[in-house]
């Protein structure tokens, strides 16, 4: 049934909703919008960052697998720019900003395909063996 | 020594072209056990009751937090070294009995067993209930779909009328909600159906699961598949399968994935002994339990690719918690659809509504069928009084009163009680029972008379691995969960939900009263009806 195991620890996502109820999300331009691994995004904001030119990068946020890395921007005429290894959710971060970019594939990975493959037919397979199976 | 399966062909027979007696309720007019009308049933009954709200949501939510594909790792190995060992126990106990949790652990642990059967009932009640409280806020939010401004994500709500403050939607909307006195309402309608459907036993359950189990699968299948056609849905994808195996290092991983396993089967409630209990003898528990486990985890996988694909679609991080991701997450990610948002809003709670009724259903039943077992009381009066008092639990669990409106713990008196008690009843009850029952069942019963038993109606025969794993393997990987949890709970060094801002009133006191709420009920609750006296022998019913 798995309702909602470990607690529903609402408070981290309720006290941010209230602390910053408008991130500068509507300030900041990205692009490209759907960036791809290894593509050097550009992000522009309306207001002057407050930080110059620098902020941290964080992979999969919220994770057990979760790796912060610090972006420099090496072109500030061009705007705050940063070019992200490797492709998923990363939430960037500067001054007081904040956002969350999804960062896509070039290529179907094959790891994930495997285990994509692994699990459905596992799961499948169990189904229907259960299933068909008579007594 | 287990009951035979004698009368095998006659029950089988007629079973499997369904020309038995006319069932009502637990027990049929003869006396006899009531029993499934066939076999599809109680395949879909007992799926629907493992398929819940955490499956829609929680699942994404661990296998995000775990790592992505590398989740499923552990995952798997968890469905086959404790899921479906346990599950199979289960069955194979229920049938064995011939009849609910409480009486097949007395059958063979005596008082002590009873004791824990009954404790593992009245835990499955207290999670009826704050369930239902649940349930009664996805109806609410689902009302909010079609009349309210939950689909404006820059309306600003007011927040418990405190001046000056508001909230974004659909956060905003959502506290509205649950601090109304409107929302017992919608406790009263849940509960209605919970008492429709359980009325008439398996005869009812059984309509009302052929229709709701494969609405559920259709509309999680469209969600997928729309998920994966909005832009940069196949990213949400390929996020949730593609492992970062350095997670598979970290302990934290493998017990997020045996903890998910054994919740997400409903083990541990005392509902799938219930269920089996009402099956003929020449069933095959091997198949039975293959076909619930890969139905419940594949719908899991279907429910994990719709939720990423629309969460990646809008640069939304996965929250690991069933509450924020179904009132707030996933809901903001439908917001910013370009079209349908109150008919895509509304079947959402929709949804998340009938994979929860197909789950409190069964949690009801598990109860209903072990006090029928015990006491023989007529099924109406067992299921009216549990109703009863079931209704006042989750107007508890519901109850609107603000008793922190800055919002730096959960808000309402209700909400944080659900989230107290829902941390030890989920988190340590279930497993609990779960430890106790491999322990009754690996060691007093013992596992080879039930593997004989069930090798006998199975095709697939269990060997020795299966005794193993249930006498040694999944005792061990429960009692490290629950200490690896006790031991977290004592390092933090503080009740788990006080909050050092609610330092007075009432706020500071509900961890407390939770948590002695909680023991009181569920142990005094199990000790009453361990000794009560019962009005059917043990043998009576099999």
């Amino acid at each position: 049934m798995s309702l909602t195991s470990s607690g529903l620890r609402i408070c981290t996502i309720v006290g941010f909703s209230v602390a910053m109820p408008a991130l500068a999300l509507a300030d900041v331009h990205v692009s490209p919008e759907r960036p791809m691994e290894g593509q050097t995004i550009t992000l522009t904001t309306i207001e002057e960052p407050e930080s110059e030119g620098s902020g941290t990068a964080t992979y999969a946020p919220g994770t057990l697998v979760s790796r912060t890395e610090p972006f420099v921007d090496s072109n500030p005429a061009a705007g705050l720019q940063w070019t992200p290894a490797r492709a998923g959710l990363w939430e960037l971060s500067w001054g007081e900003t904040k956002m969350t970019v999804v960062v896509g594939r070039r290529a179907v990975p094959v790891s994930g395909l495997l285990v994509l493959l692994v699990a459905a037919s596992s799961l499948l397979g169990l189904s229907v063996w259960g299933l068909l199976r008579k007594s | 020594m287990l009951q035979g399966t004698s009368g095998r062909a006659r029950t089988g027979d007629a079973w499997s072209s369904g020309r038995l007696p006319q069932r009502n309720g637990s027990y049929m007019s003869n006396g006899k056990r009531a029993h499934w009308g066939s076999r599809l049933g109680f395949i879909l009954a007992a799926s629907g009751s493992a398929i819940g709200l955490g499956n829609i949501v929680f699942f994404s939510a661990s296998a995000y937090r775990g790592g992505g594909g590398a989740f499923y790792v552990p995952y798997l190995i968890a469905l086959f070294v404790v899921g479906l060992p346990v599950l199979a126990a289960e069955f194979g106990l229920g049938r064995a009995a011939g009849g609910a949790f409480p009486k097949a652990l007395g059958k063979y642990a005596g008082k002590t067993g009873e004791f824990f059967g009954w404790w593992g009932i009245a835990n499955a009640l207290t999670i009826t209930m704050y369930y239902i409280s649940l349930l009664a806020w996805v109806t609410g939010m689902g009302v909010l779909s079609l009349t309210g401004t939950l689909w404006e994500p820059t309306a600003a709500v007011p927040a418990f009328d405190v001046p000056g403050q508001t909230l974004d939607n659909p956060v905003g909307s959502f506290f509205a909600m649950i601090s109304g006195d409107h929302v017992l309402y919608a406790v009263l309608f849940v509960w209605a159906l919970n008492v429709l459907l359980t009325l008439r036993g398996t005869q009812s359950i059984e309509r009302a699961v052929t229709w709701m189990m494969p609405t559920l699968w259709l509309v999680m299948a469209l969600l997928a598949v729309g998920g994966l056609m909005l832009p940069g849905g196949t990213d949400g994808l390929w996020m949730l399968v593609t492992p970062d195996f350095s997670a598979l290092s970290n302990f934290d991983v493998w017990k997020g994935a045996f903890s998910q396993i054994f919740f997400t089967l409903s083990l541990g409630f005392g509902v799938m002994s219930a269920y089996s209990s009402y099956l003929p003898p020449d069933s095959d528990d091997v198949a039975n339990s293959s076909a619930v486990a890969g139905l419940n985890c594949l719908f899991e996988l279907i429910a994990g690719i719709a939720v990423f694909a629309i969460l990646a679609s809008f640069a939304l991080t996965p929250k690991a918690s069933t509450l924020a991701m179904m009132f707030f997450i996933v809901p903001k990610g439908i917001a910013l659809l370009p079209f349908g948002v109150a008919a895509l809003g509304t079947l959402f709670f929709a949804l998340l509504l009938l994979a929860g009724i197909t789950s409190s259903i069964s949690l009801i039943e598990a109860a209903v069928s072990a006090i029928i077992d015990k006491f023989g009381y007529r099924r109406e009066r067992v299921v009216g009084a549990l109703a009863l008092a079931g209704f006042l639990g989750s107007c508890l669990f519901a109850l609107p009163t603000v008793i922190d409106p800055g919002l730096d713990a959960a808000g309402t008196v209700g909400l944080s009680l659900l989230d107290y008690v829902d941390h030890y009843a989920n988190g340590y009850g279930l497993m609990l029972v779960g430890l106790v029952e491999c322990i009754i069942i690996g060691w007093f019963l013992p596992v080879e008379s039930l593997m004989e038993l069930m090798n006998r109606t199975s095709k697939l025969r269990l060997g020795t691995t299966f005794a193993i794993l249930i006498r040694y393997v999944v005792p061990l990987v429960l009692a490290t969960l629950l200490i690896a949890g006790a031991i977290s709970e004592v390092r933090s060094g503080v009740l788990y939900g006080t909050n050092p801002s609610l330092a007075s009133g009432l706020a500071a006191l509900l961890p407390m009263l939770a948590l002695a709420g909680w023991l009181l009920f569920t142990c005094g609750l199990a000790a009453l009806l361990t000794f009560a006296r019962g009005s059917r022998s043990k043998d009576e019913v099999v």
